[in-house]
């Protein structure tokens, strides 16, 4: 079972830096959380209920960003340019060949397993080389989401489960979220002369 | 206090202010002979302080209490100069210690003054020569520093009795630091009394006047006393050069013999100079100074080399 | 019995040395905050001066009784004070020039928020100064430190705000602290190892501190060549903040300085003290060279300042040097010298920078070719101006003369060591600073005779009147302590002999009687100077003495036909042509034939400015605008550096490096 968890996060990881559809990358990211999350309420419904209880959050959290994201993503469809990303097989080789590197030499630090340390470190890799080696601004976020996971599989590995951790990652989020917005309202209030909402209305055509 | 003490005494007061003019007159009259001019006599300073004695001073207008106070400071610390000097190795306590840097001290003060009296009439001439009797002063300090440091190396002291005990001892001659520190100390004459090559003493052309612009202002018995300080710091010259850097034997009367032989032979040896040599350039003196310097510190490196001690 | 009763008075006056120092430093808080709180800050800058007097009075009761006060030194981060002889000696500092400052600060500064304010920093720095002194640990050391650089650069930009002071402000705080880093990496190496404590430091580790703190406490000082900041920084304060910053912080630079080279280091070798009168030496000539080309009273002042500290180095570079080749005695004097010129310096330079102010005050601009006449119009503050000017020449009978009297015998009695390298040294040190000090009386007549005397070449100088009542006690009561250290030095030097290393005895006395000199009899010579030109000038004072005009070729004497600054140092400035490389521009304007004006401009530039400063920072803004690059706004480039500082991190602890 764990075995299957970490594999599906790591074949997720790596499919997310290799697809070019957006919503299919979304979708895969919406799919490692829900499973991470199911095996966090597996594994809590056997240990702990504060481990039940982080994984129905995190389930919450992979049906609500993933929609969000493709919401944005369906809004801001046009037409674009032909992008000159670097190539398919080459974001595979760079981020396989940097993540085995950071992978190798992390000593170990005391999880449940040897599998399941390279595979939290290799995902938490992946998600940042996610936004270092796409273009389009939603990888980041993608990138961040999939760094994120490799977090929360280390809390849920550790031994006796630390479910803290994917309460603090939701802090982070929220904290993140909170922050793009203040500063898209004072970009705004820049650009625009004022931050009133209802005034900004007036906008729509 | 010994009678060789209370000589010494008797000898520092009358020498310094009697017999100082009579140094500047015999120049005078040797360079004229030299000259082959018949020229003043060797008694014509004292004629020129006793008119000078006689004569009203001036007040220009707008002057303050320092163009009247500085002839008197001038004189003063001169004057207490001569009580510092050592006479045949010995000297009265008067209170005043011996030292050799007290001496460079208050022969700053008079300098000071005078050029500073300079400044208060508001007349152009006298900086002129300020100016560049300061400069001078510069690289001639230091140069009498170095010598002072080649003086005090066999017995450690800056003391002027113990440096003229340090001539009468034969092992120092012998060696080449002290020769070094006696060239050197002739070129500190040259320019401390200033002679040609470094100032023309004669001259009464303002533009080339060194030591003798300030005294533009003055008259009376102002300038009564800044001429006399002039020629006490002959005597103050030729009395340390005789002291501390001629090979004299010990006995005091022996050294008091070489004292009065050797005042009037350096003043001789001043007139030749004066008269053989022109007046040097003002900017190229400081190189003047300057081989000085180099000379004395081969001599320092040579005291150590030869063994120290 | 006797023991115990004597223990108890000990016990006593510590007890009372305390609870002055306690009482200085609570007065001078309350003057502080009451400056701001009322509507004028004269009040609040009398408590803050009769604070700073307590300080002064337990510092002299420490240093006299030799029982030291409060906390000692400790290695660990825990905030205390302590008073100490030399803690005791650098009080004392600060009292003489604390107080008359603050007297002067009463009729200088205005009535109004800019003057409380300033009011205000005046306390604080006063109190941070003090801290500084009597810090024990490194906590309170560094902190006071600090707090002793920012409050002065928080003064200049209360009094001006102009682009002027900006720029000097960010120089100031830019070169203190890159300088300071020094003092910061030293002090924490120290207290790392216990050598606060007791324990001095030795070893190569030894050998680095030396270094760092001799750079770090060099640049506050400003010796040569980390002193740009100086010139810069204090002409732009105001009087009274001058004369604090001039006559007693660069002092406590050097107090830090004597703490870590004398007493929280094994000796470290013959290089240190060598490498300290080198730096000595090249302040003491460079500075007073820049300061005669200057043609701004304050900037001349900040550059002599440079120059003295550069005694001051001299005096405690040559004492470092006796101790390592076995001298003691001379190790002992030579740390006196260096300390008495310490409050010397302290003394006619606080005198000098308030006289500034006083000017300034009556006239406005300090340009000194155009000032002249002032001591005709304001005799007491030019009388004080003047004595403070003799001080600083190193003229006999007055302090000056004193300590380079002493100093200057410490470095020839170097020059007649043992050892040929020590004896260069030391022969080379005595030519620098008997040079220095003629060049000092140049400069000197050069300022009296420019500010005070010849015709006033300006209108203000002309209609100037004497200033407060305030200002001038201060000023003269300055001018009364130059004298009395002059004529009775000898009072103090055993003391500050005894703070140092090694050991000497010597006879008490007021006159300066050191074995191996011809001795000092300073009180003898005062009199003797002062009854010889009475009874010189009065006999000189004929009853005839006619009013004239002075002669300036059938002229009558005109202001625009007087000398300039320049002029009067055109000889030097030919001669050391090629330190100096001036800058000369004429500009003839010819109309018809006919000449209509010529400009003429010349100028000195300061060397180290040219030839170390500029290509330094050039580099320095060379190197930021490359290193900008590595911030190119992309979220990308930043993961990268992110990964590759992680991977470098990771590689490293494989390999065994870290941890």
């Amino acid at each position: 079972m764990t075995g299957a968890v970490t594999w599906g996060l790591v074949v997720s990881s790596l499919a997310v830096i290799v697809v070019r559809r957006r919503s299919l990358a979304i979708a895969l990211v919406a799919a490692q959380s829900l499973g991470l999350g199911l095996y966090a309420i597996a594994q809590g419904s056997r240990t702990s209920t504060a481990l039940a209880v982080a994984g129905t959050v995190l389930i919450a959290k992979a049906l609500v960003l993933p929609a969000l994201l493709l919401f944005t993503v369906r809004r801001a469809r046009k037409e674009r340019l032909i992008a000159t990303e670097i190539p398919a097989l080459g974001r595979l080789a760079i981020s396989v060949a940097a993540a085995l590197a950071v992978e190798q030499s992390i000593p170990r630090f005391g999880l449940a397993g040897a599998g399941v340390e390279h595979a939290a470190v290799g995902v938490l890799a992946l998600g940042i080389l996610t936004a270092v080696v796409r273009r389009a601004v939603l990888f980041q976020a993608l990138g961040f989401l999939i760094a994120e996971n490799g977090i929360y599989l280390t809390g849920l590995s550790l031994p006796g489960g630390l479910p803290v951790f994917i309460e603090l990652g939701l802090v982070f989020d929220l904290v993140v979220i909170v922050s793009v917005a203040a500063a898209f309202a004072a970009k705004i209030h820049e650009q625009l002369g004022s931050g009133d909402s209802s005034l900004l209305e007036a906008l729509r055509d | 206090m010994s009678l060789a003490t209370l000589i010494a005494g008797v000898i520092q007061v009358a020498g310094g202010v009697l017999g100082a003019p009579a140094i500047v007159g015999l120049i005078q009259h040797l360079k004229a002979r030299l000259q082959g001019r018949r020229g003043p006599p060797v008694l014509q300073p004292y004629r020129e302080l006793r008119r000078l004695w006689g004569k009203s001073g001036v007040a220009p207008e707008p002057h303050t209490f320092i163009y009247t106070l500085a002839p008197a400071l001038a004189a003063a610390s001169t004057a207490l100069v001569l009580l510092l000097l050592p006479i045949g190795g010995h000297a009265p306590d008067w209170g005043l210690g011996n030292d050799a840097l007290v001496l460079v001290g208050l022969l700053a003060l008079a300098r000071f003054t005078v050029t500073l009296a300079a400044w208060d009439t508001a007349g152009a001439f006298g900086l002129m020569g300020a100016a560049r009797d300061l400069m001078f002063s510069v690289f001639v300090d230091g140069l009498l520093l170095l010598v002072l440091v080649l003086l005090a190396l066999p017995l450690h002291s800056t003391d002027l009795l113990s440096m003229s005990h340090v001539a009468t001892l034969p092992e120092v001659w012998a060696r080449p630091a002290h020769w070094a520190a006696a060239l050197t100390f002739c070129l500190v004459i040259l320019a401390e009394t200033g002679r040609q090559p470094v100032d023309n003493p004669d001259t009464h052309l303002e533009l080339t006047m060194v030591h003798e612009g300030p005294l533009l202002e003055y008259a009376g018995r102002d300038l009564a006393y800044l001429q006399w300080a002039a020629a006490a710091r002959h005597w103050i010259m030729l009395v340390l050069a005789c002291e501390l850097l001629i090979p004299h034997p010990g006995p005091f009367v022996a050294q008091l013999a070489v004292l009065a032989a050797g005042v009037p032979a350096l003043s001789v040896a001043l007139a030749v100079c004066e008269t053989v040599q022109a007046k040097m350039r003002v900017l190229r003196v400081p190189l003047l100074l300057g081989s000085g310097a180099a000379l004395c510190l081969l001599g320092l490196a040579s005291w150590f080399a030869g063994g120290g001690g | 019995m006797p023991t115990r009763s004597a223990g108890a008075r000990v016990e006593r006056l510590i007890g009372a040395s305390e609870a002055l120092v306690l009482a200085g430093a609570s007065v001078i808080i309350v003057g502080a905050l009451s400056a701001v709180v009322s509507r004028s800050p004269r009040a609040g800058l009398t408590v803050q001066s009769i604070g700073v007097v307590l300080l002064g009075a337990a510092g002299v009761w420490v240093l006299a009784s030799g029982h030291a006060v409060g906390a000692a030194f400790r290695s660990d981060v825990r905030p205390a004070f302590g008073v100490d002889g030399l803690s005791g000696f650098f009080l004392l500092v600060i009292a003489v020039v604390g107080a008359p400052a603050t007297l002067f600060a009463r009729d200088a500064l205005e009535a109004d928020g800019r003057g409380r304010s300033l009011a205000l920093a005046t306390g604080v720095f006063l109190l941070a100064l003090v801290g500084f002194v009597c810090a024990r640990d490194v906590s309170t050391f560094l902190g006071f430190w600090e707090l002793m650089t920012l409050v002065p650069a928080a003064a200049i930009l209360l009094a001006r705000q102009d682009r002027e002071a900006r720029h000097g402000v960010f120089v100031y705080l830019a070169i203190t602290h890159i300088g300071g880093a020094g003092v910061w990496v030293s002090m924490l190496v120290l207290a790392q190892h216990g050598a606060l404590g007791g324990h001095p430091l030795g070893g190569g580790l030894a050998a680095f501190v030396a270094c760092a703190s001799l750079v770090g406490f060099s640049t506050k000082a400003g010796l040569m060549p980390l002193h740009s900041w100086l010139p810069r920084a204090h002409p732009l304060a105001p009087a009274h903040i001058s004369a604090l910053m001039s006559g007693v912080m660069i002092k406590l630079a050097l107090y830090g300085l004597v703490r870590v080279l004398f007493q929280w280091l094994a000796p470290p070798g013959l290089w240190v003290g060598i490498t300290l009168m080198a730096v000595g030496a090249l302040s003491c000539v460079g500075g007073v060279l820049y300061a005669l080309m200057q043609h701004e009273l304050k900037r001349l002042l900040a550059f002599h300042s440079i120059e003295n500290v550069g005694i001051v180095a001299l005096g405690l570079g040559a004492s470092l040097v006796f101790g390592d080749i076995g001298q003691p005695t001379w190790s002992a004097i030579a740390f006196a010298a260096a300390l008495l010129h310490a409050l010397n310096h302290a003394l006619f330079k606080g005198l000098l920078f308030l006289g500034a102010g006083a000017f300034s005050k009556a006239v406005g601009s300090l340009e000194l070719d155009r000032l002249g006449g002032l001591l005709r119009r304001m005799p007491w503050t030019g009388a004080a101006f003047a004595l403070g000017a003799m001080a600083i020449a190193g003229l006999p009978p007055l302090n000056g003369f004193a300590s380079e009297w002493l100093t200057l015998q410490s470095l020839l009695h170097l020059g007649v060591a043992s050892h040929l390298g020590v004896a260069l040294a030391g022969a080379l040190a005595t030519a620098a600073l008997a040079a220095t000090a003629a060049l000092a009386v140049y400069c000197f007549v050069k300022v009296i005779g420019l500010v005070l005397l010849g015709l006033p070449r300006r209108a203000e100088c002309a209609q100037a009147s004497e200033v407060p009542v305030g200002m001038r006690a201060s000023m003269v009561f300055l001018a009364g302590s130059c004298v009395a250290l002059g004529v009775l030095p000898g009072l103090l030097v055993p003391t500050l002999a005894a703070l140092g290393p090694g050991r000497v005895t010597l006879p008490a006395g007021a006159g300066l009687s050191v074995p191996g000199t011809g001795s000092l009899p300073t009180l003898a010579l005062a009199l003797a100077l002062v009854v010889s030109v009475g009874v010189l000038a009065r006999l000189a004072r004929s009853p005839r003495a006619a009013p004239a005009p002075a002669w300036v070729c059938g002229q009558l004497p005109a202001a625009g036909l007087a000398w300039k600054a320049a002029g009067f140092t055109k000889p030097l400035r030919l001669v050391l042509e090629v330190l100096f490389r001036a800058h000369r521009e004429v500009q003839v304007s010819v109309s018809a034939g006919v000449v209509q004006s010529i400009t003429y401009k010349a100028e000195v530039p300061h060397l180290f400015d040219t030839l170390l400063y500029g290509p330094v920072s050039q580099a320095a803004l060379r190197a930021a605008g490359v290193a900008r690059r590595l911030q190119s706004g992309s979220l990308r480039a930043y993961l990268i550096y992110l990964l590759a500082l992680l991977g470098l991190l990771l590689a490293l602890a494989r390999i065994g490096v870290l941890g």
